[in-house]
C-alpha cells in the first residue's frame, strides 16, 4: 500500500491512501495527530489494525486525480534522521569500508512540490544532489538483530540528500557532516510504500534527473552495508522510533550540481517521483552535468583523472 | 528567573520554577500538554505574556523543598541539539567553526546516569563540559550582534564524546547515543546573565578537578556561534546550542565514576558512569 499526506482543501495536511493514479482521503479512519509526523506515525502505529478499512477505502472511497492534489512530504518532521557515508561500491574492486553514519537536520524536510533553497552563503564552493532509499521505521526497536531488520522497518520512500561541498565532492564541514544540513536540503516523498510491497530493497531501481537530464541511475543491489544491517547499525547506537528514517547513501557515480532555475526529480521504481525546484538568491552557476572533478567515482571520469585506478571498475559501462 | 523540569512520587513530570524557598509548579498556569518539553517551550514562547504571573507565583506560589522532587533535565527531547566545534584553549588555535548534530534521545538529567556505549576497547569517552543556550525561535540568519534573540536562557550540557577512529565521523556518530547528553540542572533566563562571557565552567571527577575553563577565551564568540548556526538551519524554541569546550583536563571516563558539572549562576550537574552495556528492550 502507498500512503501519503496531502494538502486538503482548507490547507490542512490529511492521510491519504494513493491508489494507481489517484488518491483517497483517509482522514475518517486515522484521527489528525497534533502535528502531520505524528498523524503519519499514528498510521504507522496502528497500520496493522487498520488494513482492512484503508484496503475498503482505497477501492470504494471518492477518488482524486493525483495531477489535482498537492502531496506533501510524508514525514514532515522526523524525530531522527540517520544517513549513510560512503555506502555503495560503485563498482570498484577494493576492500570494503567501515559502516557510518550521521544526523541529518530534520527540520529540513520539504516534499513534492517544494522548493529546493540554496543558501546565501559562500564557503561551500558547489551545491550537489544525492539520490536515495530511504528506510521508513517502526518502533520502539532497539538492538535489532540483522536476521530481524523486518521487525524494524515500516515502509520506504525516495529522498534527496542535497549536500553542499567543501572541497571537490566532499562534504562542507569535515567529520560533522553541516553541509547536508541545510533548511530545504531533504526532499522526502512522495509516498510510503509499504514493506509488504518491496520484496528486497537491496533490489530497486533509482533514476534521477536534472531539468530532465538522467544523473544517478543505478540499482540498489550495489549497497556496500545492505539495508538489513543498517538497521542493525543504527539500532544498536540509537532506539529507532516510528516516523524515523534511514537514509541509505547513494551511488555516487551520478552526482551533479543543482543550481538556480532548475527541476529536479527522481524516481525509485515500486515507490514514486518526486520532484523539486530549486532557487539559489545569488544566482550562482557551475557547468551543468555529471561532475566530471579529479575525486569524481563516474567511469569516464575515473578513465580520464585517474587512468591508473581504471582497471579497479567492475562492469564497466 | 530559574526554570526546571521536576517530579514528585507518582505524579507526571511539570515544569516548575526554582526559587530560593524550593520549587514552584506552574501547572495551573500552563494547563495541559502532550509532554514536559512541549510545556517548556510553550514557557519560553510566552514568557514575556506569563511574566507578572511568574512573578507572583516565584514570590508566593506553594513551592516544595528541592530535596522532595526529582528534577529531570529542564529540555527533556530538544528539536534539535547542536554541538559547536569552538574550543576555549587560547588565541592561537582557531579551527574552523562547525556543528555537528546530537540525538535528541541522548538527554539525561540531574542524578542520572552515563551509559558508554559498547564497543572495543580502543574507544575512550569523555565528558566535555559545555555551556549551553536555550533558544527561542525561530531564529534564521541571525547576524553575531543579534545573537541575543535567539537566545532565552542559559543550562549546562555535557557533549559526552568518543575518542578513536575519526575516519568519516565515527567518533561523532558513536556520541549521539543514549545518555551521553546530559542536560540542566535548570535553564536560567539570558536576563540574569548580561554577558555569558563571564562564566566560568568547572568539571570534576571523582571530586578531582578537570576542566576549568572561561567562556570569556572562546575561539568563536556565542554570536559567531548563533550566525552560523541559524545560517545553516533555522533555530526553533527549545533547541540547545552546546558552545563548545576546553580540551585541557579531558580524561577517559570509568565504570562508577561521579561527574560533577558546574557553571556559575546556572548550577551544578551531577552524574554517574556506567560501562554497562544498557539491557536490550
Amino acid at each position: 500500500m502507498k500512503l501519503a499526506l496531502f494538502a486538503a482543501d482548507d490547507g490542512q495536511a490529511r492521510p491519504a491512501v494513493i491508489t494507481d493514479d489517484a488518491l483517497v482521503d483517509v482522514s475518517a479512519l486515522v484521527p489528525p495527530g497534533r502535528t502531520p509526523q505524528r498523524t503519519m506515525e499514528t498510521l504507522i502505529d496502528g497500520f496493522d489494525g487498520l488494513r482492512p478499512a484503508l484496503e475498503q477505502a482505497a477501492a470504494e472511497g471518492a477518488r482524486r486525480p493525483l495531477e489535482q492534489v498537492r502531496l506533501l512530504a510524508p514525514l514532515p518532521r522526523p524525530s531522527k534522521v540517520m544517513c549513510c557515508i560512503a555506502n555503495y561500491w560503485e563498482h570498484a574492486q577494493r576492500e570494503p569500508r567501515p559502516l557510518n553514519m550521521f544526523l541529518k537536520n530534520p527540520d529540513a524536510v520539504v516534499g513534492p512540490g517544494d522548493v529546493i533553497r540554496l543558501p546565501d552563503y559562500t564557503v561551500p564552493w558547489m551545491f550537489m544532489h544525492e539520490a536515495e532509499l530511504g528506510v521508513v521505521l517502526k518502533g520502539p526497536s532497539r538492538h535489532v538483530k540483522r536476521a530481524d531488520w523486518r521487525s524494524a522497518v515500516f515502509g520506504y520512500t525516495g529522498m534527496m540528500d542535497i549536500t553542499g561541498r567543501g572541497e571537490g565532492r566532499s562534504t562542507w564541514g569535515r567529520g560533522t557532516w553541516l553541509g547536508k544540513s541545510f533548511d530545504t536540503f531533504l526532499p522526502l516523498g512522495p509516498c510510503i510504500t509499504t514493506a509488504d510491497e518491496i520484496e528486497d530493497p537491496n533490489d530497486l531501481w533509482v533514476q534521477f534527473w536534472n531539468d530532465g537530464q538522467l544523473r544517478h541511475n543505478y540499482n540498489t543491489d550495489d549497497m556496500e552495508h545492505r539495508v538489513p544491517e543498517l538497521v542493525e547499525f543504527a539500532s544498536r547506537t540509537l532506539t529507532l522510533r516510528s516516523g524515523d528514517l534511514i537514509c541509505c547513501g547513494t551511488n555516487h557515480e551520478g552526482l551533479g550540481p543543482v543550481q538556480d532555475g532548475e527541476t529536479v526529480e527522481l524516481l525509485i521504481h515500486g515507490i514514486g517521483r518526486l520532484a523539486l525546484t530549486v532557487t539559489d538568491p545569488l544566482k550562482r552557476i557551475w557547468e551543468r552535468g555529471i561532475y566530471m572533478g579529479q575525486d569524481s567515482v563516474n567511469h569516464e571520469a575515473v578513465r580520464r583523472n585517474r587512468p591508473h585506478d581504471a582497471h579497479l571498475l567492475r562492469d564497466a559501462t | 528567573m530559574k526554570f526546571v523540569v521536576f517530579q514528585t512520587h507518582a505524579a507526571l513530570a511539570e515544569v516548575g520554577l526554582l526559587t530560593d524557598r524550593g520549587v514552584v509548579g506552574l501547572g495551573s498556569l500552563l494547563g495541559e500538554d502532550d509532554s514536559p518539553q512541549a510545556a517548556m517551550e510553550r514557557v519560553i514562547d510566552a514568557y514575556d505574556t506569563l511574566l507578572p504571573r511568574l512573578l507572583d507565583l516565584a514570590a508566593s506560589g506553594p513551592a516544595r523543598p528541592v530535596r522532595d522532587v526529582q528534577l529531570q533535565p529542564p529540555l527533556p527531547r530538544p528539536g534539535k541539539i547542536l554541538c559547536s566545534t569552538a574550543v576555549f584553549d587560547g588565541p592561537a588555535d582557531r579551527p574552523p567553526l562547525l556543528m555537528t548534530l546530537k540525538s535528541p534521545e541522548s538527554v539525561i538529567g540531574p542524578g542520572e546516569t552515563i551509559r558508554l556505549p559498547d564497543v572495543d576497547a580502543a574507544w575512550q569517552f569523555v565528558a566535555e563540559a559545555e555551556l549551553g543556550l536555550v533558544i527561542r525561535g525561530p531564529g534564521k540568519q541571525v547576524a553575531a550582534a543579534d545573537w541575543r534573540q535567539a537566545v532565552f536562557g542559559y543550562t549546562c550540557v555535557v557533549d559526552v564524546m568518543a575518542r578513536g577512529d575519526e575516519q568519516f565521523g565515527r567518533d561523532f556518530w558513536l556520541a549521539k547515543a543514549e545518555t551521553l547528553g546530559p542536560l540542566g540542572p535548570c535553564i536560567v533566563t539570558a536576563d540574569e546573565i548580561p554577558d555569558p562571557g563571564t562564566l566560568r565552567v568547572r568539571s570534576w571527577q571523582n571530586g578531582t578537578p578537570r576542566q576549568d575553563y572561561a567562556i570569556a577565551t572562546a575561539s568563536y564568540s556565542v554570536g559567531e556561534q548563533v550566525e552560523l548556526a541559524s545560517t545553516v538551519m533555522t533555530l526553533k524554541t527549545g533547541d540547545v546550542l552546546a558552545c563548545g569546550t576546553s580540551r585541557v583536563g579531558l580524561e577517559p571516563l570509568r565504570q562508577g565514576d561521579r561527574l560533577d558539572i558546574e557553571i556559575d549562576r546556572i548550577g551544578r550537574l551531577v552524574l554517574g558512569v556506567s560501562t554497562l552495556a544498557a539491557s536490550p528492550l
